[in-house]
């Protein structure tokens, strides 16, 4: 069970301006809603399958989680109709709210639009179109900022908006991100040979490569005497947070794991917590072998107690594909399903555990506790971790 | 409070250093080339391959560092970074897309992973040993102030005590319709909570409560203000 939490500075400032996370919404290639996605989840299944939106003759890789219906409208990006289904699904967004969002390559789809001679909105190509976007669509009146940090700028965006609110800057934040599987991701991926031929196995000891997928969140950060105010119960509360950098190499992650274990390591430290008192841990669990490989040895690091076995930990990408720089904001909506329903859904793809993967299962398991971490590391060696908590 | 304890620039009138150049601005015209030796000290395999844009960003990084007299390093350290830009690499995107379009075989790997535009930022964390947060802001507006409130934020609760902001803008793609073009260049300031001593710095900066960025005890308008104001102190102009 999990300890009281020491007095440290981020408690002080917890009971100050606690954070609370009040509406969720998730858009993937599994479903429009985070309740089926939650089941489908659980029933091990993936959206990964073959890719119908581009040619794939020539990769190694032919198979990516897509959206099925997701087409870009005229001279539209794609980006317009995925925050629409965003909005969709999420209840009303105060329009006085700040907002953060996060993507890795915004309306990267336009560009390619705009080199094979056909229509685009310009405007879509800025990579900063994603803000304008969901200001629009969420009818809130900043205009905001997009954070973009490869894989990590979804976690990166929530700390931000976390830190607006336990400021005091501002009393709720939409944290909004998105990206898109394009020929222009996938090629890339494709050319520094990370992507699996196969849907990807995270943590599996026979894992080849990531799978790409697509997908959205949006996330309605509170602080809790607003949302006291206007009567609403909290999904989870943030009680910290941690990025750090590896120092190391751009497109490959430290195998030491000094990023991540930095960053786990601010995280727990802001919440006041010890690795022992997580109940479960999200991994960014990409299906890659060096990225995988050093998850693992910063878990060993920061969550190996004598005599303790440790959360669980699991991925959600063999079941949606890697979602890029909106993997970290999907995550934390799962990442407090896993809290509320108390069980850890299973890693798809996972088979034969690699080394140090004990804690992952292809089954869903049954969780006791109160606290979840989830994490990303991306390129640029960026490592970024929040640590959330059941209820208020 | 946090000081400002060094700048560095490249713009169209080329590179500069806040201790060593009286004149800072600004405008729209073509940038210089920025070469290894011009901003590094020891060589940096990973430089010969870089793009414009994370060439222009590592060299604001690395001048701002030697300013403060930062740059050398034995253990890493947590310095932040944060880099407000318009359009990111954009022109990378495209010089990308065109090695697709040639043919998927021709696509160059090298040149992918700087499709993502915080890549300089990793790469600066290598040269200089800095293992603390990093990210770029996409900000459609010029005043390029973002960086600065977001670094500024994170020093104020306590997230890391020095850190790095500033503004990179690449050339734009001349042919590309966009509603309005920033000016090229690249400017960073190095921010410390605790510098060694008040003669090393330029002055005290503050993320006031109504967002309003404070040097010296005066609201900067703009990045660019910012920097001509930090000269114009340290210079007595």
């Amino acid at each position: 069970m999990p300890r009281e939490i020491n007095a440290g500075r981020g408690a002080v400032a917890q009971r100050k301006n606690a954070v609370w996370i009040t509406d969720t919404a998730v858009v993937s290639a599994l479903s429009d809603h985070i309740d089926e996605i939650w089941e489908q989840l659980l029933k091990a299944k993936t959206a990964i399958r073959p890719v119908e939106r581009f040619n794939v003759d020539g990769y190694r890789s032919k198979v990516a989680a897509c959206i099925r219906d997701l087409m870009p409208t005229g001279d539209r990006s794609m980006l317009h109709g995925l925050v629409s289904r965003l909005a969709c699904a999420i209840g009303p967004v105060p329009s006085d709210a700040a907002l953060v969002t996060a993507t890795a390559k915004a309306g990267i789809d336009m560009l390619e639009q705009r080199k094979y001679g056909r229509a685009c909105d310009a405007g879509d190509i800025l990579p900063s179109s994603l803000a304008h976007i969901a200001s629009q669509t969420f009818g809130i009146r900043d205009q905001g900022i997009t954070i973009s940090a490869a894989c990590a700028s979804s976690v990166i965006a929530v700390s931000q908006a976390c830190a607006l609110i336990h400021s005091g800057r501002a009393e709720v934040v939409l944290v909004c991100c998105a990206d898109l599987v394009t020929r222009f991701v996938f090629s890339g991926f494709s050319a520094l040979e990370a992507l699996s031929s196969q849907p990807c196995m995270p943590f599996d000891k026979n894992r080849s490569g990531l799978s790409l997928g697509e997908g959205a969140a949006a996330l309605v950060l509170m602080g809790r005497e607003r949302a006291q105010r206007e009567g609403l119960t909290p999904l989870g509360r943030v009680c910290g947070w941690g990025s750090a950098s590896d120092a190391y190499h751009v497109t490959a992650p430290d195998p030491e794991g000094s990023g991540l274990i930095r960053a786990i390591t601010l995280a727990l430290k802001q919440a006041g917590l010890k690795g022992r008192d997580l109940c479960a841990v999200c991994a960014h669990g990409t299906g890659t072998i060096a990225n995988d490989a050093m998850e693992l040895k910063a878990f060993a690091h920061c969550f190996s107690d004598p005599g303790d076995s440790g959360p669980r930990v699991y991925s959600v990408k063999g079941a949606m594909g890697h979602t890029l720089g909106a993997a970290g904001g999907i995550e934390v909506a799962l990442g407090l399903k896993t809290l509320e329903q108390q069980m850890a859904p299973p890693t798809v793809g996972f088979s034969q555990p690699a080394q140090g993967a004990e804690r992952v299962s292809a089954q869903a398991v049954p969780i006791q506790g109160d606290y979840l971490l989830t994490s990303n590391s991306g390129f640029g060696g960026i490592n970024a971790a929040i640590v959330l908590k059941r209820g208020g | 409070m946090p000081f400002i304890t060094g700048i560095g620039w490249v713009t169209v009138e080329g590179m500069g250093c806040g201790r060593q150049s009286s004149h800072f601005s600004m405008t729209p015209g073509t940038l210089p080339k920025i070469r290894r030796k011009s901003i590094l000290d020891r060589p940096f395999v990973h430089f010969g391959r870089m793009d414009d844009f994370s060439r222009l960003g590592l060299a604001g990084i690395a001048l701002a560092l030697k300013d403060a007299g930062r740059h050398e390093w034995t253990a890493k350290r947590p310095v932040g970074m944060v880099a407000s830009t318009v359009l990111g690499c954009i022109q990378t995107d495209m010089d990308y897309f065109d090695t697709v379009i040639q043919g998927d075989d021709m696509a160059s790997p090298g040149l992918f992973s700087y499709t993502l535009s915080n890549c300089f930022l990793g790469e600066a964390a290598c040269y200089f040993g800095t293992n603390g947060s990093s990210y770029v802001i996409y900000d459609p507006h010029f005043a390029g102030l973002t960086s600065l409130s977001a670094l500024l934020l994170n020093i104020q609760l306590h997230e890391y005590n020095m850190g790095l902001a500033g503004i990179v803008n690449a050339e734009p793609p001349p042919d590309l319709p966009l509603p309005g073009k920033p000016l090229p260049g690249a400017a960073f300031v190095m921010i410390e909570k605790t510098p060694p001593s008040n003669e090393t710095t330029y002055g005290p900066i503050e993320l006031a409560q109504n967002d309003t960025i404070l040097f010296n005890h005066k609201e900067m308008t703009s990045f660019l203000h910012l920097i001509q104001a930090c000269v114009q102190m340290f210079h007595g102009i």
